[in-house]
């Protein structure tokens, strides 16, 4: 009987000393720094609508085609499978940058090649999903190594690529107020886009933030080596440099594919602007929303 | 045969001083087993069931007495007894008066949209609905704790499964990932710890009460087998 009298006065305890601190824990941090939040409805569905950006929508359907999520990389075969922190990480797509042009893909994509994304199991490392891009060459199916898990293995689907016009959220816009009247009439200045339904894998323009975590911000923090954490202050300089993160690839979590990201979350993958110009996706950071 | 069963419908030899309270016994109990208009139910068993508000009602005033119960436990003696109902009804108390302040805040979403999040110019959906109410600071991950967003909670409709009872806010993002797995070169969490982190105090506070009826049902059930009844 002491037991179950312990246990009882422990949860007890634990929820009232829980819901003490919860009640001593200091009002959020300014989160987004911001000379840029206004909090005015028409200035912010103005800037939506300026800083739009091309994005291409990865719907996995049937036949063939190159550009793919899952099964088999066809890659150059002068390239070696690559490999993690802890062994040869799983294939996840390719995608032919020239298909991606041809469709209105992001500009700053180089304009030829391919791009080859592999991941590994490691949550929360920025490194986490690997970027290859190589030029245009012979290109042969190339098998995963044995020791590639399982689960790391995805049906093949190839994709269609098709081109969608993306929105920023407000994260993107710097803007700190919440309860926007949704009914203000200046949000008929932003085009009723269409959208295709079904999971979102895709190339380029603004992500679908699950948590309504800062991104780009994120993105600065992991690429220094540092973690960031909601509500955090911001150190000078951050901003203005988180400024050159772009979307490169959004996965969300598929069935069909055998993909779930933390019940059901995404995967997103940045890259600066300026490497991606560059082809250079060594840099990229990876960061998953789990639900 | 001995006694008055054994006078059979014979009178008394003696006169009997509670006569006609013993009839007026009788009466009452046939009234009410014949169910005579306007006569109380004979039996508990057959007692009408109670409406939904009055059981409400009942169930937060059985709830209110847990302290007094607990006190006449220790007065009787019976510290153990007491020390489990008091801290178990202490818990009940507090879940109450949570989930009445829940409501009278109003952290349940009663209009739509119930997906878990929207465009920033349509209404809002539910994690920005939690970041206005204060459920969720800004920008904070917020975790679907007992009815997962994917896998069997599918079938779920998004207006369960999203409202603030079934999301714990979580310290950060990697507290978050560490619930669902390995993170940042971390072993996922154990068990405990998920449950610990990764459930709504609510829920760790029923089932703190849920152990707390056991123990109470298990002691009530020994007392009665060494009473012999």
């Amino acid at each position: 009987m002491n037991f179950w009298i312990i246990a009882i006065l422990a949860t007890l305890a634990y929820v009232v000393v829980s819901t003490v601190l919860d009640r001593r824990r200091p009002p959020p941090k300014t989160q987004a720094p911001s000379g840029r939040a206004t909090g005015d409805p028409e200035q912010i569905a103005r800037r939506v609508v300026e800083m739009a950006a091309p994005s291409l929508r990865l719907i996995p359907g049937e036949g063939s085609g190159f550009s793919k999520i899952g099964g088999d990389p066809d890659a150059p075969v002068n390239i070696e499978w690559p490999q993690g922190a802890e062994g040869p990480l799983g294939f996840l797509l390719q995608i032919d940058l020239a298909e991606a042009h041809r469709h209105g893909g992001p500009d700053w994509l180089p304009p030829s090649g391919a791009l080859y994304a592999f991941r590994d199991d490691r949550w929360g490392c920025a490194d986490q999903v690997r970027i290859l891009h190589a030029p245009d060459g012979e290109r042969a199916p190339r098998s995963p190594p044995a020791d590639v898990p399982r689960t790391w293995r995805h049906p093949q689907r190839p994709v269609t690529l098709t081109p969608e016009t993306s929105l920023p959220s407000l994260l993107w816009l710097g803007e700190e107020k919440v309860g926007l009247d949704p009914q203000h009439p200046a949000w008929s200045l932003i085009p009723d886009l269409p959208c295709a339904p079904g999971p979102r894998h895709q190339l380029g323009g603004y992500p679908d933030e699950i948590q309504g975590e800062w991104l780009p911000m994120v993105c600065e923090f992991e690429s220094r080596g540092l973690s960031y954490k909601h509500g955090q202050v911001i150190p000078p300089g951050f901003e203005a440099a988180s400024d050159s993160w772009r979307l490169l690839l959004q996965i969300d979590s598929d069935d069909r594919l055998k993909m779930n990201w933390g019940a059901g979350g995404t995967l997103y993958v940045f890259v600066r602007e300026t490497d991606a110009r560059a082809g250079d996706f060594s840099r990229t950071v990876a960061r998953p929303h789990f639900l | 045969m001995s006694g008055s069963y054994a006078r059979g419908d014979q009178p008394r030899s003696v006169v009997d001083p509670d006569k006609d309270a013993y009839d007026a016994m009788i009466r009452d109990h046939k009234a009410r087993v014949e169910g005579s208009p306007g006569a109380p139910p004979a039996h508990p068993q057959a007692a009408p069931p109670r409406t939904f508000p009055d059981s409400v009602v009942a169930d937060v005033v059985e709830v209110l007495k847990a302290p007094t119960k607990a006190h006449e436990d220790w007065v009787k003696g019976d510290r153990v007894k007491a020390l489990t109902e008091g801290a178990v009804g202490a818990t009940e108390i507090y879940l109450l008066g949570k989930g009445g302040w829940g409501l009278l805040k109003g952290q349940i979403k009663l209009r739509p949209p119930f997906a878990w999040r929207t465009k920033p110019w349509e209404a809002p959906g539910m994690r920005k609905w939690m970041t206005e109410r204060g459920i969720l600071e800004k920008g904070q991950p917020g975790h679907h704790a007992l009815i997962p967003a994917n896998g069997w909670g599918k079938v779920v409709p998004d207006w369960i499964k999203n409202q603030p009872f079934n999301i714990k806010g979580m310290e950060s993002a990697e507290e978050h990932g560490l619930v669902h797995g390995r993170y940042k070169g971390k072993a996922r969490f154990g068990p405990l710890e998920r449950y610990i982190r990764g459930t709504p105090n609510w829920w760790k506070a029923a089932n703190g009460i849920l152990v707390g009826d056991g123990a109470i049902a298990t002691e009530s059930a020994a007392d009665d087998r060494e009473a012999g009844r």
